[in-house]
């Protein structure tokens, strides 16, 4: 699943397998997404990403099942490449799959997953069945899913690394829980990726393991940069400043979304949603104007006055 | 130091509208199994207000039967689908199905031949509400007729009728069922407390009106027979 920033800066124009899926009008008008670079396996990846947790958790549901196909058609049409799944979550990896093969098998997609098991052994036999439910040739990312024996997998990780199983591997956390292990982590073991929850409300990540993952040159994914949907609706009846366009976002959803990735360390944020039109929205928040620092601090103070 | 933000929320795997739409699902496969579960609803009442031994037998073998089903068919088959947690309540179904099982078959006659009046008119309450109440939920709540839970197919009003049907026995065996179907009942109210939904409460109520209709009755026959 190799790609280079070429096709990255094509996304939307250049989609075969889902020709059928892609209205013309459309793909002309879909702007490139900016990208990150991942400098430890020399990869380019758009701002914005796709979670799984809950939304893709739909069984054997053929209706949702369909649907959550038009939200991947729309993610990959879009130009997006990163889908983040785990384990735990579900029927998602399963939902991943139905919509990967009804899609023609696309390869532009950046597949990332978990392993999510106490038992070091149990690992690849678990990392065996993800790349099965999926139906990919190879998961791209494969991460430890909370630092659930993050000790064992981290050294099963880095030999399927070695072996050219997996292209990177990473280590992940959730709801600002253990900073410090991840701190620990990340100093200590060659990592790629890093994923943590940060968005204009959860901030402490910007004090250490933001700045640390750039010194290290460790991509960092962001996961729950909607706090599952809590900030949006706690903000969607504030009025948005009179000096949004100025962030380059045009709802609520893009002003929070355009302070986490604007960021410079993020890599790449990986919201969830069941809509075809909020996937657009959010990878809309990786083309135009990205605020600056100045503009940032700007955004987070207007937060804290609501 | 440990930091988290976590809710309970957190603990949910899976979305409201995945959780209705399995109720769908599954009442569409199933059909027109209703019928026949209707009839055991109707049956377990004619049994709370004519208790004879060898229909509380009957009944109790019945019911034996629907958790196995609801547990096979509802909880391993579908549910399990989007929530792998509960299997691990899948052992709680065969220890209650077993137990309503064997009060069916041990040779003692069935502590349920002479409820006291209170404790008769609580049970058949609770039961017309499980079996014919509890699908009104869904279209109260707005939700279509399809995603209903019914009783003997869905595990909430399978849960709420057995014990009003077990809150007539005044053994301390149908006690110990009552009890441990409650642990599915708390369950099945923390599941619907964190979807949001203003019914969480109903299943835990009716759970505490039977086992205090129970603990009530037991009393009264103590001081009846002391």
């Amino acid at each position: 699943m190799t790609i280079d920033r070429r096709f990255v800066l094509r996304a939307g124009l250049v989609m075969g397998p889902l020709s059928s899926l892609i209205s013309l009008p459309v793909r002309a008008q879909s702007p490139a997404l900016m990208t990150r670079r991942v400098a430890s396996i020399d990869q380019e990846l758009p701002l914005v990403g796709l979670g799984s947790w809950i939304t893709f958790n739909v069984g054997k549901d053929a209706k949702l099942l369909d649907e959550s196909t038009k939200v991947i058609s729309a993610f990959l049409e879009g130009g997006g490449r990163m889908i983040d799944s785990s384990p735990m979550y579900g029927s998602a990896q399963d939902t991943i799959g139905y919509a990967l093969s009804k899609l023609g098998k696309p390869k532009s997609v950046f597949a990332a997953d978990k392993v999510w098991t106490s038992s070091q052994s149990n690992g690849p036999t678990q990392m065996a069945e993800t790349q099965r439910r999926w139906g990919v040739d190879q998961i791209d990312l494969m991460q430890v899913h909370n630092l659930v024996n993050w000790e064992g997998h981290l050294r099963t990780l880095a030999e399927m690394k070695a072996d050219g199983r997996i292209r990177a591997i990473g280590i992940t956390t959730s709801h600002g829980s253990r900073h410090e292990a991840l701190e620990k982590v990340m100093s200590s073991h060659e990592i790629d990726f890093v994923q943590l929850t940060y968005n204009v409300v959860d901030r402490d990540v910007e004090q250490r393991l933001l700045p640390l993952a750039q010194e290290k040159q460790i991509a960092v994914i962001v996961n729950r940069p909607y706090q599952r949907g809590a900030l949006l609706r706690r903000f969607e009846k504030q009025r948005l400043p009179n000096w949004v366009a100025e962030t380059g976002a045009k709802s609520w959803a893009q002003f929070l979304l355009k302070f986490v990735v604007s960021h410079p360390a993020v890599t790449c944020a990986i919201p969830a949603t069941t809509r075809v039109d909020h996937v657009r929205e959010n990878l809309a928040v990786a083309t135009g104007t990205m605020p600056d620092a100045a503009l940032r601090r700007r955004m987070a103070d207007y937060i804290r006055q609501l | 130091m440990w930091r988290s933000n976590i809710a309970l929320e957190d603990f949910l795997l899976f979305s409201e509208r995945v959780y209705d739409r399995m109720f769908e699902l599954h009442n569409l496969a199933v059909w027109p199994l209703h019928i026949l579960t209707f009839a055991v609803g109707l049956f377990l009442i004619v049994v709370v207000v004519r208790p004879r031994p060898h229909l509380i037998r009957i009944a109790l073998a019945l019911l034996s039967g629907l958790w196995i089903f609801v547990a096979v068919a509802f909880v391993y088959g579908r549910y399990a689908q989007i929530n792998w947690a509960v299997v691990y309540l899948l052992p709680l179904f065969a220890v209650v199905a077993a137990l309503l099982a064997y009060l069916s078959a041990r040779k003692r006659r069935p502590l349920m031949e002479h409820p006291s009046d209170i404790s008769r008119v609580v049970a058949i309450g609770v039961l017309l509400f499980a079996v014919f109440g509890f699908p009104l939920l869904a279209i109260i709540s707005g939700r279509p007729f399809w995603q209903a839970e019914f009783f003997g197919v869905s595990p909430d009003p399978t849960a709420v009728a057995t014990l009003a049907f077990l809150s007539i026995n005044r053994g301390p065996r149908g006690l110990g069922v009552m009890l441990i179907i409650a642990l599915w009942v708390v369950a099945t109210a923390l599941t619907l407390f964190t979807l949001g939904r203003w019914d969480f409460f109903v299943v835990p109520l009716a759970a505490a009106i039977c086992i205090g209709s129970w603990v009530l009755g037991s009393r009264r026959l103590t001081n009846t027979t002391g």
